[in-house]
């Protein structure tokens, strides 16, 4: 297993904006990894670093462990591209576009020929491989524009945000596709900003705001990473101030809050917290109604590394 | 007002474009105008026409043809030589060329018949005039020869005989017995400067109302931006109000600037009556404009589509109502064809107020009629587009 | 990889519909319009209809036909004009025949004025035209012929006969040597004008080209960009597959103003074709450079591009005929670099003049202009890293 990307130290200013600040990254083959940040945070950025488009201010970008430049045709032979903006022509109808950009990597007619008719097939587009994209809806375009970047069968594989405004069921569709391309070898950087997403398919997960890289990891370790744990959620009418205080001293708690008759009671790790905190209501004969307890997502991840909801 | 004030708004934003358009229509109509006096001056001053003589007789007749041409016109020596003489006649170097044959003033001497030769400018008024003067001076000298002289005296008659042309008079100044030069068709007549800026203004206005306000309309049109205005509280009638509305102030914005513009450049001879007068024609162009702008923001819903609209009918109108071809150069079914412009209407109103100096210089009545079937135009362009957006309205 | 993108370009090309518009459709609307109106004059100006003479004099007291009637030969002249159908004579008063040259319904006045010599004639016009040119050489004609025959019936009366018959000979003594090729119409300039249009417009599809090869003007640009493929093979083959569409429109023009409306443009097809594909060459790189220079919204871009194309061509006379004769009276520099300019008068070399080195020096100065823009738009477009997406 090699490293596929390796940045170091990597610096892009636009005026006065930096919108990557000392950014570092290696990505492993194989893995699905991906790329979280709110709005403006430098993804899209990277990924156009790194495929060699971008001038960089400072700092040094490796692809397949060779520096990438413009001009690495050889390197860029490997590469797939899914762009955030679907990019095709709108004057060609599905096939065209796919054979046209598939036309870019591949010169080998036969080869390209069957390449194409994979990439219908993957990306379910069997029917309407004679409509132009003015005619195919929101789902259907954004499987195009991955049709269009995958055809070639590109050993590195980038995802800009390949899901915006796609219905459920196109979006499903896509994620198992990723899935299934990385069975096959590829290896994927996907950048979202749909936690669910990025928890279902992603081996490994960085996290950037303001053009750094500011966790990395696994989900499991990211979620570690917080002092966040489960939160407990219960619903009591007229809860008294004294009880409020007495939660707030039981083992693990660190943050209590009382809103429209909820009892919010926020745990640093910990085991057989809810266990606990229900006997506690039954000895001090406290009535509640339905008790559920959360374990930390990502976005709790994100709220506590970032400061910030992902989504705005 | 909130829709009058958004597409103000909208317009102010399309500003810098107009502003591009009006500066490259300013050249185009300054242009215009020192073309025309161009065009004055060949007629009124004594222009002299550049030409050469090449006498391969090497005899005094080709002398004398010389003299005789150089009386008003310039001589310009270039090299014999069918190239050369190509090149010159289409950089104007020279509009026409006698070439003298060998044996020319042999064969007058003895009365047989010999043909002088020319190249000249094709379909020139310049290459006429040469070929009539020559013809003239051909004339008159076998005449001479005819009635005993000898070559060279004959010459010598020929050319102080030519000198006797008829004395000419233009109507305006019979009193101050000012004579003109040489003739020429094709241009026009002695209009002011000011008649040719306002003869170009059409197709500025159209250009620039159609390609600059319609997009607004389209902006405005868009099915979404409809539907959303038709659920708001806002009855169409005041909404088409509004937009209307619009469209008049960006038509006013541009009426005052050509207006100011030509007060500008031709302050020394516009009369009161002159500018009063103008505003007027161009008012009803206005209207005539901001009618065909008003129905191709409603009948297109593309920007790109509103720009080829625009310069199908700027150009197109600009062509057959007589903008750009005078319409005395027009036959009778081009005339005919011409009436159903507006442009052409527009035409005749600007030469029924030429170079007038009060209102009652104004021929009311052919004035009256060229401004009312502007206006009339005006009117149908306006119901056509009110039409339509109705039906769209009520098909979206 | 050539013909992958360049058969690639030409569909996508094919199907920009606006530009088909433009480079296509609007050059054919412009050229029947172009027809409707210039057939129409020269149909007219074939047809010389008769002039309107009206005589008149200033002196109050007489009348007008009495004082040209005591003329013989003068009166026999106005006969024998009018009768051969060149005049068409009115008799009036000074201030009526000043009216009817106000009103236009005459062409000219004749002022005659008895002296012993016979009459003295003079012209009044109210504006200048060909009916005055003709009328002020004929009455130049009489006038000389008169001096002439005056001279011979003092000095030599007995060749009075011969010299008479040598003023009113008719025939031909002025041959003109056509330096045109056939029959050419005055008005055919218009058409070199609207070909220049025509092949300049093929612009559009060179910035089309442009926005679809620079990764930060178009998402596909971004996507190329990325793609192994040399950006010069990209930039090269497109902009043949430009000028391949151009070429075409063109023809399509050429065929329909020949073909269907029948407008005589010589015979020298080949050297025409040539023309137009140097000048498609040159209109295609006029895109690439606006498309690589000006910066701002593909919208803004496309209407400072046509807007400097129609000027231009407005130079070369597009909307006004002699405005190129003009410039090249006042400032005939422009005309030698106005692109528009010099393909019109390519067309024109050998269209009416057949003159090889002037056709060949448009040829060249095209070839010039194109390497030019060329080099100026590579430079940019060639980089592949850009500071902005």
């Amino acid at each position: 297993m090699g490293k596929v990307i390796e940045i170091d130290g990597l610096v892009k200013r636009y005026k006065e904006l930096v919108a990557l600040d000392h950014f570092n990254l290696e990505i492993e083959e194989g893995e699905i990894f991906g790329l979280l940040g709110p709005n403006g945070s430098g993804k899209s950025t990277t990924i156009s670093c790194i495929l060699g488009l971008l001038k960089y201010d400072k700092g040094e970008v490796k692809v397949f462990g060779k520096p990438m430049e413009a001009s690495s045709y050889e390197s860029k032979k490997d590469i797939g591209v899914v762009l955030q903006n679907v990019a095709v022509f709108d004057e060609l109808n599905v096939e065209e576009n796919i054979d046209y950009f598939c036309g870019l990597y591949i010169t080998d007619k036969k080869l390209r020929k069957q390449y194409v008719d994979e990439a219908i097939e993957f990306a379910g587009l069997e029917e309407f491989r004679k409509f132009v994209p003015k005619k195919l809806s929101g789902g259907l375009l954004r499987r195009l524009n991955i049709a269009c970047g995958i055809a070639h069968k590109p050993k590195l594989i980038f995802m800009d945000e390949p899901t915006v405004a796609v219905d459920p069921q196109s979006r499903n569709k896509i994620l198992e596709g990723i899935v299934e391309l990385n069975k096959k070898g590829a290896t994927i950087i996907y950048t979202s900003h749909y936690m669910e997403e990025v928890e279902q398919i992603c081996s490994r997960i960085a996290i950037m705001d303001q053009g750094k890289n500011l966790a990395i990891g696994t989900k499991e370790q990211l979620k570690d990473m917080i002092k966040t744990g489960e939160t407990i959620q219960a619903e009591i009418l007229n809860l008294s101030d004294d009880i409020m205080e007495e939660v707030k001293s039981l083992p693990h708690v660190y943050k209590v809050e009382y809103i429209d008759n909820h009892l919010k009671v926020h745990y640093t790790k910990g085991q057989r917290n809810l266990v606990r905190l229900i006997d506690f209501f039954k000895n001090k004969d406290v009535q509640f109604g339905r008790v559920y307890s959360e374990l930390p997502t990502l976005n709790d991840v994100f709220l506590e590394i970032t400061g910030k909801e992902l989504r705005d | 007002m909130q829709t009058y004030k958004t597409f103000l708004k909208i317009a102010l934003k399309n500003i810098p474009s107009i502003i591009s358009y009006f500066i490259i229509f300013a050249i185009i109509a300054i242009m215009s105008t020192s073309q025309s006096e161009e065009n004055e001056k060949l007629i009124y001053q004594d222009e002299a026409i550049k030409f050469t003589v090449f006498n391969r007789d090497g005899s005094k007749t080709g002398e004398a043809i010389k003299e005789c041409l150089s009386e008003k016109n310039k001589y310009v020596e270039i090299e014999d030589n069918e190239e050369t003489i190509r090149v010159a006649l289409y950089y104007r170097d020279i509009y026409y060329a006698v070439v003298v044959p060998e044996g020319f003033e042999e064969a007058i001497k003895n009365g047989e018949d010999m043909e002088l030769m020319n190249y000249k400018v094709p379909d020139s008024a310049m290459g006429y005039y040469m070929d009539l003067t020559l013809e003239s001076y051909a004339k008159t000298l076998k005449g001479y020869v005819a009635a005993g002289y000898s070559i060279d005296e004959a010459n010598d008659e020929a050319i102080e005989t030519l000198k006797n042309t008829v004395e000419v008079n233009l109507l305006s100044d019979v009193e101050s017995d000012k004579t003109i030069g040489n003739p020429m068709f094709g241009a026009t007549d002695d209009k002011p400067s000011i008649y040719y800026f306002y003869q170009y203004v059409p197709y500025i206005f159209l250009a620039i109302m159609i390609s600059g306000v319609g997009p607004i309309m389209i902006t405005f049109g868009k099915s979404d931006i409809r539907k959303r205005v038709a659920v708001s509280s806002q009855s169409f009638k005041s909404y088409s109000a509004q937009m209307f509305l619009g469209v008049v102030t960006c038509g006013l914005a541009l009426l005052a600037l050509f207006n100011i513009l030509a007060m500008i450049l031709y302050a020394e001879n516009i009369s009161f009556a002159g500018i009063v007068s103008y505003v007027i024609i161009t008012a009803c162009l206005l209207a005539v404009s901001m009618g065909i702008t008003y129905l191709g923001g409603n009948l297109f819903n593309k920007t790109a589509t509103m720009g080829a609209f625009s310069n199908v009918v700027s150009l197109g109108f600009s062509f057959l109502g007589g903008i750009f071809v005078p319409l005395e150069f027009f036959g009778a079914t081009m005339k005919n064809i011409a009436r159903f412009t507006p442009t052409y209407w527009y035409v005749r109103a600007n030469e029924a107020i030429t170079g007038i100096k009060s209102f009652a210089d104004i021929n009311m009545e052919e004035f009256a009629l060229a401004c009312g079937v502007q206006l009339l135009f005006a009117v149908a362009f306006f119901s056509i587009g009110l039409a339509v957006s109705k039906y769209k309205r009520e098909a979206a | 990889m050539f013909w992958h993108l360049y058969k690639y370009r030409l569909k996508v090309l094919f199907n920009e519909k606006m530009l088909f518009f433009w480079t296509g459709i609007f050059p054919i609307i412009l050229g029947t319009l172009f027809y409707m109106v210039f057939s129409d004059i020269t149909e007219k100006s074939e047809n010389v209809s008769s002039i309107n003479v009206v005589i008149s004099t200033e002196n109050s007291d007489a009348i007008v036909e009495e004082i040209v009637k005591s003329d013989n030969s003068f009166a026999s002249f106005i006969d024998s004009m009018i009768s051969e159908g060149y005049f068409d004579v009115d008799y009036a008063d000074y201030a009526t025949a000043k009216e009817m040259l106000a009103d236009e319904k005459s062409d000219g006045m004749l002022l005659v004025e008895p002296t012993e010599k016979g009459v003295a004639s003079s012209l009044v016009f109210s504006k200048s035209g060909m009916n005055q040119t003709i009328l002020k050489y004929i009455i130049n004609t009489y006038n000389q012929g008169m001096m002439v025959a005056e001279d011979t019936a003092m000095n030599a009366p007995d060749r009075l006969e011969a010299v008479l018959a040598e003023i009113y000979n008719n025939e031909n003594i002025n041959k003109n040597i056509s330096v045109t090729v056939g029959d050419m119409d005055p008005y055919n300039q218009y058409y070199f004008a609207l070909f220049a249009m025509t092949c300049m417009f093929g612009a559009s599809f060179g910035m089309v080209n442009t926005a679809h090869s620079q990764a930060d003007q178009s998402s596909v640009g971004m996507r190329r960009a990325a793609s192994p493929t040399k950006k010069m093979a990209m930039v090269i083959s497109e902009y043949f597959a430009a000028v391949t569409i151009t070429e075409i429109l063109f023809v399509v023009l050429l065929v329909y103003l020949t073909a269907v409306l029948g407008i005589n443009l010589g015979n020298k097809y080949g050297l025409i074709l040539f023309a137009s594909v140097m000048a498609s060459l040159l209109g295609v790189a006029i895109g690439y450079f606006f498309g690589v220079v000006v910066k701002g919204k593909q919208a803004f871009k496309d209407g400072v591009m046509m807007a400097t194309i129609l000027f231009l061509n407005f130079l070369a006379g597009l909307m006004m005929g002699n405005m190129k004769y003009i410039i090249e009276k006042s400032c005939p520099i422009v005309n030698r670099i106005n692109p528009a300019a010099i393909i019109s008068d390519c067309f024109y070399s050998i269209c009416v003049y057949n003159d090889m080195n002037l056709y060949t020096r448009c040829i060249v100065s095209m070839g010039i202009w194109t390497v030019i823009l060329a080099v100026c738009s590579i430079s940019i477009l060639r980089r592949e890293k850009y500071a902005n997406l």
